[in-house]
C-alpha cells in the first residue's frame, strides 16, 4: 500500500508501512519541546511574508496563532491546569482533516504536536488550492527543520482508501475525525487499536445574539465595525464552519429590534461590497431555493434577498427550528423580548453563540440560561472562529496527552487531579 | 385579451410591447388566482414578496425557483380534479419535478404545442420517424419524462415508425431496415423526425452518417440539452453542420423547455435562436443581484408562461443560464425575444460540512 506523502514531500507515493514505522519509531518530544515551538514560529513567518499566504486572512489569523508569542499563550494556560502530574505525549495521533475549513488541519496538528505527539494528517484528495498551498509552505518550513521535527509528522493525501485509513487506524494511539455526522459514521466503523481514543467532531450549529438597544446606542463608525467582525465571522469559510452563525436573534423589545436589525443588515450589505465578496450564481440560487423550502415548511414571516448579497429568513417562533443549513450566506433572524424562547431552543448539536451588548452580571446570566443543554463556546462577535485548546467541550492538550501518577514513597499523593484517568477528562 | 387570442394570432407575429400588453394582465390573473387557490404559493408570496401588487411589467411577476417542484407538492386545484401528474426525467436517487395538471391545463398545453409546431411543419400530419425505441411507452405505469415528450409530439405525425432497437438495459442501436422501410415509402415528400439531442446524434446519426441516407425532405425536431454533446465539442452549429452535409438534412429545429412548462416550448428559429410563442416569454436575470440584466448580458432565465392554472408555475426561475441577443428582429417574421441558452448554472462549489459528507455518501453508494 502506497500513500502520497505532501509533506515532508516525497516526489513518488512511499509505503505506508514504511512511513507508520518512521513516525512511530522518531524520537519522543516533550510538551512545548523547543523544537515545536521554534517549528511554529518559522512557519508563522513563512505565512506572514509568503507572497501566496499574504491575502488570505484565514491564513493570516492561522500565522498569528503560531507566532511566538500566540505558543506562549497557549503554554501558559496548560501550566496553570496541569501542574500536579506528569505530561507525557500519546504517540502518533491522525488527524482526518476537514474540507470546509482549510486551515483546520494546522490546528488539529498544532494542539496534538505542542503535547509532544508525532501526527499524520490526511487530507482529501479534492482538498482546495488553499489546503495545498498551506502544505507546500509547510513542507518548505519543515525541509530547514532538525531531522527530529521532520520525522514527527507526514501530510499525506488520498481518497476513500478504506484500506488505507484502516491500517493508519491500527497504528495510531489517537483519531481526530473532522467532517461532520457521515464522516464520523463511516470512520467509526474503521477499528482503532485497543488502547487508542478518538475526538470526533460532529456537525455543530452556531448563532450570535445582539442586544438591540446597546446596538441602538452604537456610533456609525462602530457599526461599520461590528458589521466587519460579523462579517468575518460569517464568511470567512462562506458560512461553512462550524462555529460561523446561521441565526441571528435580537434581543430587546420589537420597537427597538425592527430597526436595529435593518441598520445592522445594512452595514453588512456594505462591509460585502466593499471586501468584494461574492458566491458563484449556483450557490446564490440555491439559498434563495433553500430560502423559498423554509417558508414553505418554517415560521418564516419574512425572505428578504438584500440585493443579492445574502438571505435573511425572518422567523415567527423560534421552536420548532430545522438547523438543516445550505451555507453561503444565509441568515435566519428572530426577534424576541425575552430569553426564554432560546433557552428553549438550544440543543447539543449548538456549538458558538457570538455575542455583542452583553457584559458582567448580563452575560453571566445570558451564559447560565442557555448553556444547560448545549452551547460549548460563548464570545463577542469577531472572535467565532478563533481557535482553542476548548472546542466542542474537548481540552485538546488534555486528550492529545498522558497524564503520569508519580507517588512519593511513605506519603499519600493527595491531588485529585493526580489520580484522573484520561477517560473521565474533560467536560461531556 | 384571452389566451385564446394570443392561440390564435400567427406565433412569433406580436412584438415586444404588444405581446407584453396582452400577456401582462394573463400572467396577473394567475398569480391572484394561484394565491387564493394554493396556501402554498400565498405563504410564499406573503414571505418573499410582500409588498406584491399588480405587476407593471413582465419582470415584476413573482417567480419561485424551479427547484421547489421537487420537494413540494404544489397545487392550485383540489386533489379530486388532478388530471395527470408529469415528472422530469432524473437519474436513480435523483430527485425529480412533480407537476399537477387538471383537464384544462393539459388542454391548453395540447393547444399550445400544436400551435407552435404548425409554425413549423405545416397545417397536415406528416409521416414520422420516431428517434427512439418502442419499448419506450410499453410501461405505461412509469411513464418516464421522455416517453411523455416522445408520446406528445406523435400527435403531430402519422405512419410512426421507430428508428432505434432497444431492449430493457437501455442499449439502443440503428435499426437500419426499418429507417430504410420509412425513407423508402415516405422519403420523396417532407417528413417529420422527433428525438432527444444526445439519441439522436449518437443512436441515429453516427451509424447513420456513412450510409449514404437521403434526408433532405425531413424536417428533425429535438430537445433535451446539450450537456452530454458539449463533453464531445457538439454544439448546435456543428450538430446542423453534420447532419446537412452527410445527410441532406437542413431543416432541423431544437427546443427548449421543461416539465414544470409543458406547452410552453422556446423553438429555434432559421437564425438559429430561440423564440417564445405568444403565450410565453422569458427574463434574463442577474444572479448577483436579481434584477433583469440588459440585452446580451447572460443570466438566469426565468420563464413565464400564461398556460398553468392547475398549479402556480406560471413564472419560474430556471437553473439555465441564457442569454438576449435581440428583440423584435423581425428574423424570418419572428418578433419578441430571441435567446440561447448557454447551459446548466454549474453547481456552487460551496465548501460545507456536508463536503466530507458526500464523500462518505459517494464511498458509501459506491461500495453498494
Amino acid at each position: 500500500m502506497k500513500i502520497r506523502r505532501l509533506a515532508p514531500h516525497a516526489a513518488e507515493p512511499v509505503p505506508l508501512a514504511d512511513l507508520l514505522a518512521d513516525l512511530r519509531s522518531a524520537p519522543p518530544l516533550k510538551p512545548f519541546s523547543d523544537g515545536i515551538c521554534d517549528l511554529a514560529a518559522r512557519f508563522s513567518r513563512a505565512l506572514f511574508t509568503d507572497p501566496r499566504t499574504r491575502r488570505f486572512p484565514d491564513l493570516q489569523a492561522l500565522a498569528f496563532q503560531l507566532r511566538p508569542a500566540g505558543i506562549k499563550v497557549l503554554e501558559e494556560s496548560f501550566r496553570e491546569t496541569t501542574s500536579q502530574t506528569l505530561i507525557q505525549p500519546r504517540g502518533l495521533v491522525f488527524h482526518l482533516a476537514p474540507a470546509n475549513v482549510e486551515t483546520m488541519f494546522v490546528y488539529s496538528w498544532l494542539f496534538a504536536a505542542l503535547m509532544g505527539n508525532r501526527n499524520i494528517v490526511r487530507i482529501s484528495d479534492r482538498a482546495s488550492d488553499t489546503s495545498l498551498l498551506l502544505c507546500s509552505v509547510f513542507n518548505d518550513v519543515l525541509a530547514a527543520a532538525p531531522d527530529a521535527m521532520r520525522r514527527s509528522v507526514a501530510i499525506v493525501q488520498y481518497g476513500h482508501e478504506d484500506d488505507i485509513t484502516a491500517a493508519i487506524s491500527e497504528a495510531c494511539d489517537v483519531r481526530v475525525v473532522w467532517g461532520g455526522d457521515s464522516t464520523v459514521r463511516a470512520i467509526r466503523a474503521v477499528p482503532l487499536a485497543p488502547r487508542a481514543t478518538e475526538l470526533v467532531f460532529a456537525d455543530r450549529y452556531s448563532f450570535a445574539i445582539l442586544r438591540a438597544a446597546e446596538y441602538q446606542k452604537l456610533a456609525p463608525p462602530e457599526r461599520s465595525a461590528l458589521a466587519a467582525h460579523f462579517f468575518n465571522d460569517t464568511f470567512w469559510f462562506d458560512q461553512a464552519a462550524c462555529s460561523s452563525p446561521r441565526l441571528v436573534v435580537w434581543y430587546g423589545t420589537p420597537e427597538a429590534c425592527a430597526p436595529a436589525a435593518e441598520t445592522f443588515f445594512a452595514e453588512l450589505e456594505a462591509v460585502i461590497e466593499k471586501r468584494g465578496y461574492t458566491s458563484d450564481a449556483g450557490m446564490r440560487l440555491e439559498r434563495f431555493t433553500f430560502g423559498c423550502r423554509a417558508a414553505l415548511d418554517g415560521p418564516v414571516s419574512h425572505l428578504d434577498r438584500h440585493h443579492g448579497n445574502f438571505e435573511t429568513l425572518a422567523l415567527r417562533e423560534l421552536t420548532p427550528f430545522c438547523r438543516e443549513h445550505c451555507g453561503g450566506g444565509l441568515l435566519y433572524q428572530f426577534h424576541t423580548p425575552v430569553l426564554e424562547p432560546l433557552a428553549a431552543f438550544i440543543d447539543r448539536r449548538d456549538q458558538t453563540m457570538s455575542y455583542f451588548g452583553f457584559e458582567s452580571e448580563g452575560l453571566r446570566e445570558l451564559a447560565q440560561m442557555v448553556s444547560a443543554r448545549g452551547i460549548d463556546r460563548i464570545v463577542p462577535i469577531g472572535r467565532a472562529l478563533d481557535f482553542d485548546r476548548y472546542w466542542d467541550g474537548y481540552d485538546l492538550f488534555l486528550e492529545f496527552s498522558r497524564h503520569v501518577t508519580v507517588a512519593r514513597t511513605g506519603g499519600q499523593t493527595g491531588s485529585a487531579a493526580a489520580q484522573r484517568g484520561p477517560s473521565d477528562t474533560g467536560p461531556e | 385579451m384571452s389566451l385564446e387570442f394570443l392561440f390564435s394570432e400567427p406565433q412569433y407575429s406580436l412584438r415586444q410591447s404588444e405581446k407584453e400588453r396582452y400577456l401582462l394582465p394573463l400572467l396577473n390573473d394567475l398569480t391572484w388566482h394561484h394565491r387564493g387557490a394554493s396556501g402554498d404559493y400565498g405563504r410564499l408570496l406573503d414571505a418573499v414578496y410582500p409588498h406584491t401588487r399588480e405587476a407593471s411589467s413582465l419582470d415584476e411577476i413573482p417567480y419561485l425557483p424551479v427547484g421547489l417542484f421537487k420537494t413540494h407538492r404544489l397545487l392550485s386545484i383540489p386533489d379530486g380534479q388532478i388530471f395527470k401528474t408529469l415528472t422530469s426525467s432524473g437519474t436513480t436517487g435523483q430527485q425529480v419535478s412533480r407537476v399537477y395538471l387538471d383537464s384544462e391545463t393539459a388542454r391548453r398545453q395540447t393547444v399550445a404545442l400544436s400551435r407552435i409546431l404548425q409554425h413549423v411543419l405545416g397545417p397536415d400530419r406528416l409521416p414520422m420517424l420516431v428517434i427512439d425505441t418502442s419499448t419506450l411507452l410499453k410501461n405505461r405505469k412509469e411513464f418516464s419524462a421522455r416517453g411523455a415528450g416522445v408520446l406528445g409530439m406523435m400527435n403531430f405525425g402519422r405512419s410512426h415508425v421507430y428508428a432505434l432497437d432497444g431492449n430493457m438495459d437501455g442499449e439502443m442501436n440503428l435499426n437500419r431496415d426499418a429507417v430504410r422501410d420509412f425513407l423508402g415509402r415516405f422519403g420523396d415528400a417532407p417528413f417529420l423526425m422527433f428525438g432527444f439531442t444526445f439519441m439522436v446524434w449518437k443512436y441515429f446519426f453516427e451509424p447513420l452518417r456513412d450510409l449514404g441516407v437521403d434526408l433532405s425532405n425531413g424536417i428533425l425536431i429535438h430537445s433535451g440539452g446539450w450537456k452530454k454533446l458539449a463533453d464531445q465539442a457538439v454544439d448546435n452549429a456543428t450538430f446542423k453542420a453534420r447532419l446537412r452535409e452527410s445527410t441532406g438534412l437542413h431543416r432541423v429545429y431544437n427546443f427548449y423547455g421543461m416539465v414544470e412548462q409543458v406547452g410552453s416550448v422556446y423553438m429555434e428559429g432559421e437564425d438559429g435562436m430561440l423564440y417564445p410563442p405568444n403565450f410565453a416569454d422569458i427574463v434574463i436575470r442577474d444572479p448577483r443581484t436579481w434584477e433583469p440584466a440588459p440585452m446580451g448580458q447572460p443570466g438566469l432565465i426565468q420563464v413565464l408562461s400564461a398556460l398553468p392554472f392547475s398549479y402556480p408555475g406560471h413564472s419560474i426561475l430556471t437553473e439555465d443560464l441564457g442569454v438576449i441577443h435581440s428583440v423584435d428582429s423581425g428574423v424570418d417574421g419572428r418578433f419578441g425575444k430571441a435567446f440561447s441558452v448557454i447551459g446548466r448554472v454549474p453547481r456552487s462549489e460551496i465548501r460545507g460540512c456536508s463536503d466530507t459528507h458526500q464523500e462518505a455518501a459517494v464511498k458509501e453508494s459506491g461500495a453498494a
